[in-house]
């Protein structure tokens, strides 16, 4: 109890003197997400399901009588920047040959890759200001799931600061880390594991 | 059944009354005799142990129950201690050591399900022989895939009873309890984001823990309760962050350039340890729960180690390593040793300090099971279908 005090003191101590999202204490070489915002306040993101009861956490046993899961009420939970983002048509196919791969275990954009980067850039400067980018990031199977969804968001993000390099502002770039959720090869072997350790771009434009 | 006319009716009724005494399904033995977590030598050897005079659904969760836990059920020639018993109208069982037919226990159970009944006397068996706490009447969460979705469902520590915890109809994963398994945490894409949720399981009210622009996951809980541990990329990269457990009082603990993931607690509260990439490979860390230097988890011997779970006893550190093939591995805090268990990946301590839950693939497909680790059974959860994941122990 008295720790966990003092750990809140120390964190609000830390949230008063520097403030926003901790920006200050970021590395050089990369950009932080701006427009982030949180939403604890708000309603749940409901509707949520019943499914007949699930119980009280460990209280299995069969004496105990299981409790019905209430409905969530239909959350509306607002949000800066990606709320914009929500109300955008996303392309999938525009650059679909432009999709970027990965080495095992690494998030360096290859050389071989960057010319691809460079492309969906020049796109990007010639496009109407206010289309924007989603970047989606992705790994292959191998490996546990939540290593890959940060290695996946990892993947994203060093896309995305490929393009701000070139010039692309970053409030134009949102990036998603499906981790080795998404294969688009089901397959086992190095082939399909090649495939799946992409990055891809989706053009986002906004909605008529 | 003519093993059951065998208990005399002078145990029956004193054991009875004991059971009643105890309430319900939970009555065990473990309320009124301390428990002593001893590891010694034997802990390790697979111990062969008969039952009779059971049948169904109570002797196939007696089998279960005590194969997790480095037990074979065996012939009664073969074995080394001897459960008879019944399980006519409710559950009894006599626990006798083979060799010097010393009973070492006699009970009848009420209350609950047969099923529940059967646990409880597994627990018993596994306390009066492993001197080990029990986990039979324990529950897991987990991750299950159908299609390109999956969701959050909820189950028996044996893959019985498994029920949906959400209906997102889109990606949810990385299941975590809050200590005393009221609570779950989670990350799903259901507002196009992987964003943290808790979900109260008892009124079924959900709200959202971090909802930040990138990614937002791997929500640990600390053992008291009051502070989650997660991974969000809002300042650019992957980074390991603390809050308050609904999600204010945000602290960011690493400014790494690459990412950091899947946080686990140490059972003091005091430590964290993660995956970083660092130094290019992933590697295990620690870092102080308020803040501090990251410190270099020595695993000797093995590589790329990610998804570490910290023993609830504070002996352990189970994780997975990649040396060409994913394994289990438990480093041994007090010694520095790292045993390698076992092909798998993800695995989570369960409430006795004993067993690991786990992923393994067979045939392309993820399999849960269960690892005992001092003896390195493993036994297949065979009432989760194929395809589930991350599964995580309620302790």
């Amino acid at each position: 109890m008295k720790r966990s005090i003092l750990l809140n003191l120390l964190v609000l101590g830390l949230v008063v003197t520097i403030g926003g999202f901790g920006c200050k204490t970021k590395p050089k070489g990369l950009t932080p997400i701006t427009g982030s915002k949180i939403s604890t306040t708000g309603p749940g993101a409901g509707p949520f399901v019943n499914q007949g009861g699930v119980g009280t956490g460990l209280d299995n046993a069969g004496g105990v009588k299981p409790t019905d899961l209430a409905k969530g009420p239909e959350g509306q939970t607002a949000l800066g920047t990606m709320d914009t983002f929500e109300n955008f048509n996303a392309d999938r196919e525009i650059f679909k040959a432009f999709t970027v791969y990965f080495e095992f275990d690494r998030s360096t954009v290859k050389e071989g890759e960057r010319s691809k980067v460079e492309a969906v850039a020049a796109h990007l400067k010639t496009a109407p200001a206010d289309n924007a980018l989603l970047i989606e990031g992705h790994c292959d199977e191998r490996g546990t799931e939540e290593y890959n969804r940060a290695l996946g968001e990892r993947r994203a993000l060093a896309l995305r600061e490929y393009l701000i390099n070139l010039g692309i502002g970053a409030e134009r770039i949102r990036t998603i880390s499906y981790g080795k959720d998404k294969a688009v090869d089901k397959g086992h072997d190095d082939a399909a594991w090649s495939k799946n350790r992409r990055g891809e771009f989706l053009l986002l434009t906004p909605k008529k | 059944m003519s093993i059951a006319n065998t208990l005399s009716n002078k145990i029956l009724s004193a054991v009875l009354l004991a059971g009643i005494l105890l309430g319900g399904a939970r009555a065990s033995g473990q309320n009124d005799q301390p428990l002593v977590i001893e590891r010694t030598a034997d802990q390790s050897e697979v111990i062969p142990i008969n039952l009779s005079g059971f049948s169904g659904e109570v002797l196939s969760t007696l089998k279960f129950d005590l194969e997790a836990v480095g037990f074979q059920v065996k012939s009664a020639e073969a074995s080394k201690y001897q459960v008879t018993g019944a399980n006519d109208s409710h559950v009894e069982g006599r626990l006798t050591v083979s060799a010097s037919k010393t009973e070492l226990l006699a009970k009848a159970y009420q209350g609950g399900s047969m099923r529940t009944q059967a646990h409880a006397l597994a627990d018993d068996i596994i306390a009066a022989i492993r001197h080990c706490k029990g986990v039979a009447q324990t529950r897991i969460a987990y991750k299950g895939v159908t299609g390109d979705t999956s969701e959050i469902y909820l189950a028996d520590y044996d893959g019985n009873k498994p029920v949906a915890v959400t209906s997102d109809h889109t990606i949810v994963a990385a299941p975590a309890w809050a200590p005393g398994g009221k609570m779950l945490y989670y990350t799903s894409y259901k507002l196009g984001n992987p964003d943290i949720y808790s979900h109260d399981l008892s009124t079924g009210a959900r709200k959202i823990v971090a909802r930040y622009t990138g990614l937002n996951t791997s929500a640990a809980i600390s053992p008291d309760g009051q502070h989650v541990a997660m991974i969000l990329s809002k300042a650019g990269s992957p980074d390991l962050y603390v809050g308050n457990v609904d999600g204010t009082n945000l602290k960011q603990l690493t400014t790494t350039k690459e990412d950091e993931s899947s946080p686990c607690w140490s059972p003091d509260g005091k430590t964290i340890c993660f995956t970083s990439r660092m130094n290019g490979r992933p590697q295990l860390f620690t870092i102080p729960a308020g803040g501090g230097a990251m410190k270099r988890l020595s695993t000797a011997g093995v590589l790329n180690t990610t998804e570490a779970d910290w023993s609830p006893d504070g002996q352990f550190i189970a994780f997975t390593a990649n040396m060409g093939s994913f394994q289990i591995c438990v480093l041994e805090l007090k010694t520095g040793t790292v045993k390698t268990l076992t092909a798998g990946e993800d695995p989570s301590w369960g409430p006795n300090s004993r067993t690991l839950i786990f992923n393994r693939r067979v045939g392309g497909k993820n399999i849960v099971s269960l690892l005992d680790v001092p003896t390195k059974q493993v036994k297949d959860i065979a009432q989760i279908s194929a395809n589930c994941s991350q599964a995580c122990w309620a302790r």
